[in-house]
């Protein structure tokens, strides 16, 4: 029982610090790709876009 | 008429349509996939059908993917994001999923999705991307998303999606995108494109496990059947995109959703 606690708390806690390390590493590893556009964001027309039900 | 070749008629349509709706909805088709092998392929063994899902959710988000990027709908910082967040999951998944009684865990996560899946059909933009539908002209909507997301949220989330489905045995796909959507509030196009890059990652690492481990240790020739399948099946469904709806699209998935809790609360009662 006090092994299935364990586990359970390490599969609530663990996420939550590697979630933050991914984090810190994505934006060490990309340091301006948070500031780019993203795809949905671009000026150039995306084709098929009048099909869609906002602008991409 | 050879097995082989009557194994081959049965599995690459089947392939074909898991890639295609798979594709169009951003998810890897295992949800699908899992439940029609293990009454297709009675002898093989379940966690062998896991292994082979697992192999076909990689070459339809491979196949997927391709032509997402060729369609320059894939955020690629965001899907990075998501592949760091998720890999320990999907490795550390099995080993926990052998330790936590999936008896009561598969049902409580079942009707969880259930219940995301209807409220998913019954509102499935929440009203972000549906300016559409409240202007009479049906003019297209203004940007409602400047590209921006919470990011440290994503990253913490990718990490427990990540978990979560490898415990479950899925690809994850079903879970990210909804997330993506209504919380990251990505346009749907976006959410599905990202969400197969992000898959064909996984996928391959946890395919790339399973054999390391030997868990993929039949089904090969039916994974190849259907992996033709899929791979044909997944541009199709990427081009199908651009002709469906951003709303249409998140109901489809709300459907998948909605598979994927039923068989998680009953699978039990029928031998999953």
């Amino acid at each position: 029982m006090s092994k299935l606690i364990g586990l359970l708390a390490f599969a609530m806690i663990f996420p939550a610090f590697w979630g933050l390390f991914a984090y810190w590493l994505a934006l060490r590893l990309w340091p301006s790709a948070r500031r780019q556009t993203a795809p949905w964001t671009i000026s150039e027309p995306n084709p098929g876009a009048e099909f869609l039900d906002y602008q991409i | 008429m050879p097995t082989a070749l009557v194994e081959f008629a049965e599995l690459a349509p089947l392939g074909f349509v898991v890639g295609l709706y798979g594709t169009l909805i951003g998810a890897g088709g295992g949800f699908l996939l899992v439940p029609v092998l293990l009454l297709l392929l009675p002898d093989v063994d379940p966690a062998a059908v896991t292994s082979m899902s697992l192999a076909v959710v990689f070459f339809n988000a491979y196949s997927g993917t391709l032509s997402y990027v060729r369609m320059r709908r894939i955020d690629y910082f965001a899907a990075s994001l998501f592949v760091l967040a998720g890999l320990p999951g999907a490795v550390l998944g099995p080993v926990l999923a052998h330790q936590i009684p999936r008896a009561g865990f598969e049902p409580a996560f079942g009707v969880v999705l259930l219940a995301a899946g209807v409220w998913l059909a019954w509102r499935p933009l929440g009203g972000v991307f549906a300016a559409r539908d409240a202007r009479p002209d049906g003019a297209t909507a203004a940007i409602q998303s400047n590209g921006y997301f919470n990011t440290r949220l994503g990253a913490l989330a990718g990490a427990y999606i990540g978990l979560v489905s490898s415990v479950l045995g899925i690809g994850g796909g079903v879970i990210q995108v909804p997330f993506l959507v209504r919380v990251l509030r990505f346009p749907p196009h976006v959410a599905t494109a990202t969400s197969q890059a992000v898959l064909a990652v996984l996928a391959l690492v946890a395919t790339l496990s399973h054999l390391a481990l030997g868990a993929f240790h039949e089904g090969v020739d039916q994974t190849m059947y259907l992996a033709v399948g899929v791979m044909m099946g997944a541009p199709i469904g990427a081009m199908l995109s651009t002709r469906v709806q951003g709303s249409m699209i998140v109901r489809l998935l709300a459907l998948a959703l909605c598979v994927v809790g039923l068989r998680l609360t009953f699978g039990q009662m029928f031998g999953r």
